[in-house]
């Protein structure tokens, strides 16, 4: 079954801004989805429509096979969301505020109790708890935002840019705790636009745009758009020009680009496996008294995202292209028609 | 410390659901969220200032009822009148300013952790309500009753002060549902205030210019003295309760369907 199902889903705001275009997405149980995009793409307004907190303006919103909408508590229940920008009463401390959540969630005290220290635990704020909310880093808000979206053992957890603003270490804490409830057969929404973070955590991408949907599928399938024959390499030498000058006779098929002064790019022509022209590169460094230090596929999920967004913009441009050609022909035809 | 997390967020995770029905889990949320309203509205300096003021002016009356030469009607009445007047102020404040103040996190922060509009307003419409009218309640009732046993001159019967005490209390309930409505009309408070404090007033004033039996400072009051003399006539009561009871029965739908069709 999928928890999440959205048809086509529109949304203006004031009949000027268009948020959302008629995104179709699917998001099966158990799975973990990534919502990237730009800033202003849509990104939080989808999720504000996955939590009925928002009414499309066309379209519809499924969540565990019941139509969504702002009276659907009950299926709001079911859901743990983690906003972007938490507000939170300011001179509540983590424990009151948590145990108010879980009032709000109707958890029967006892197990509101115990799931509070569980995940006063989880989240490591046990030491933090009774402080004032208004005295905890960002970090720890963050956490205590997690904390509050779990609270009551959601079947869908929706993260709204769970590590913004967060430093190094907090930032992998909480892509453990995802790792953690994925493994717990969570089905989670995590909408961010730290690329890396969705790579290493989501098993879906889908990728917003000015409010349209330009891609959505496996994580697999997204990086397969980038490069998939290409590889940057780290290497260090006097001979890398020499290499390169060499290597663009004995190897036509191949494209070179020097990146920087220690990295150059490799695009190999040939589709599947490209072992062989790969080799020969890298003995042609060798030969030339370069070292090389790295090999890194260009493929990652952030070159994708790049790439499929700048292939959306240029669509866009086309088309506004085609429309003033269209309009242009129009325009000479009704001339000729007149005169 | 993974190990730890990972043990931690798994028995975190795997308690067992909270049992009941989406009804009870709805009522639990109301009472949540009527608890945490009135222990906002406790801890609000407008209260405890009003509050203050009103023992204050309850005290005052209490000792000028002891000087006072003329009936102890026209003395309640005019007491009735001075809190209709400031207390409205304070009762209005306090209701339109409900749900607008909050509507900025109100999504995030309290509809979407499984509660429909419905509850929230309607813990809003008894927080306030309760509060308003607990503190009129509280000040007016024994004011009432010992200015009775102070004054010199007491015309003032039992049933008719209770009956001026429930007409008051649901004209007070009525400002609170009216603001409540405005306060999910208006997003903007300071707005909603103003055009509700407006209408309220002039809405006071024209009553007294309607109901006033002369133009002298008694005449004003209108027919209040009589009802503290326990003169009301049936039709009277019925009526004032209709008028009342109308906005206390429509104004919670009206408020609800609006809620429910704007974006969180």
């Amino acid at each position: 079954m999928d928890v999440v199902e959205i048809n086509e889903l529109t949304k203006i705001y004031d009949n000027r801004l268009v948020a959302l275009n008629t995104v179709s997405l699917k998001l099966p149980q158990g799975a973990i989805m990534g919502l990237i995009g730009p800033n202003g793409a849509g990104k939080s307004t989808a999720l504000m429509l996955i939590l009925g907190l928002q009414k499309p303006t066309a379209g519809s919103v499924s969540v565990f096979g019941q139509p969504m909408a702002l009276s659907s508590g009950d299926l709001r229940s079911r859901i743990g969301f983690l906003p972007q920008s938490g507000s939170y009463p300011p001179d509540m401390t983590c424990i009151t505020y948590l145990d108010q959540v879980g009032k709000l969630f109707g958890i029967p005290h006892e197990l509101r109790k115990k799931r509070l220290s569980s995940l006063l635990h989880a989240t490591e704020l046990l030491q933090a708890s009774s402080q004032r909310i208004d005295h905890l880093s960002s970090g720890q808000r963050t956490r205590l935002g997690i904390a509050a979206a779990l609270i009551n053992d959601p079947d869908l957890l929706i993260l709204d840019e769970p590590t913004v603003g967060l430093d190094p270490e907090g930032r992998a804490f909480t892509i453990s705790l995802i790792s953690e409830l994925r493994r717990n057969g969570k089905t989670i929404i995590l909408s961010t636009h730290i690329l890396p973070d969705a790579d290493q955590v989501c098993d879906y991408v889908a990728v917003l745009n000015q409010g349209k949907l330009i891609f959505s599928g496996p994580v697999e399938d997204m990086k397969k758009i980038a490069y998939l024959n290409t590889v940057d390499l780290t290497v260090a030498g006097e001979g890398i020009d020499i290499a390169i000058e060499a290597l663009e006779v004995t190897e036509p098929d191949t494209h070179f680009e020097r990146l920087g002064a220690e990295t150059v790019r490799v695009a190999f022509q040939q589709q599947g496996d490209f072992s062989g022209p790969l080799a020969n590169v890298l003995l042609e460094f060798s030969r030339c008294g370069v070292t090389l230090r790295a090999i890194r596929q260009v493929g990652e999920l952030e070159d994708a995202f790049l790439k499929r967004l700048s292939e959306d913009r240029l669509r866009g441009f086309s088309r506004a292209i085609g429309v003033e050609n269209g309009l242009a022909n129009l325009l000479a035809q009704t001339q000729g028609t007149s005169s | 410390m993974t190990t730890d997390i990972n043990e931690a967020v798994r028995e975190a995770t795997q308690t067992l659901r909270p049992a009941g029905t989406a009804r009870k889990r709805s009522i639990a949320a109301f009472f949540s969220l009527l608890q945490y309203d009135l222990s906002i509205l406790w801890r609000s300096w407008v209260i405890r200032f009003w509050f203050l003021l009103t023992i204050i002016g309850a005290v005052t009356a209490v000792l000028l009822a002891r000087t006072y030469s003329d009936q102890t009607s026209f003395f309640i009445s005019w007491a009735l009148v001075l809190y209709t007047g400031l207390g409205s102020f304070v009762a209005l404040i306090v209701s339109a300013s409900a749900i607008s103040a909050e509507r900025p996190f109100l999504g995030v922060a309290v509809i979407s952790r499984g509660i429909a509009p419905t509850p929230y307003l309607l813990a809003k419409l008894f927080s306030r309500s309760f509060t308003v009218l607990g503190m009129f309640l509280i000040v007016m009732v024994p004011t009432m009753f010992i200015v009775r046993t102070q004054g010199l001159e007491n015309d003032m019967t039992t049933s008719g002060m209770l009956l001026a005490l429930s007409y008051w209390s649901l004209m007070l309930a009525v400002l609170v549902f009216l603001g409540i409505t405005f306060s999910v009309l208006f997003t903007n408070t300071l707005l909603g205030v103003t055009v509700l404090g407006v209408f309220w007033y002039m809405g006071l004033l024209l009553l007294a210019a309607t109901y006033a039996g002369d133009l002298t400072a008694d005449g004003v009051l209108g027919g209040l003295p009589l009802v503290l003399q326990g003169e009301s006539r049936m039709i009277e009561v019925s009526t004032i309760a209709i008028i009342g009871g109308i906005p206390l029965l429509v104004l919670p739908f009206l408020a609800t369907r609006i809620v429910n069709s704007r974006d969180m």
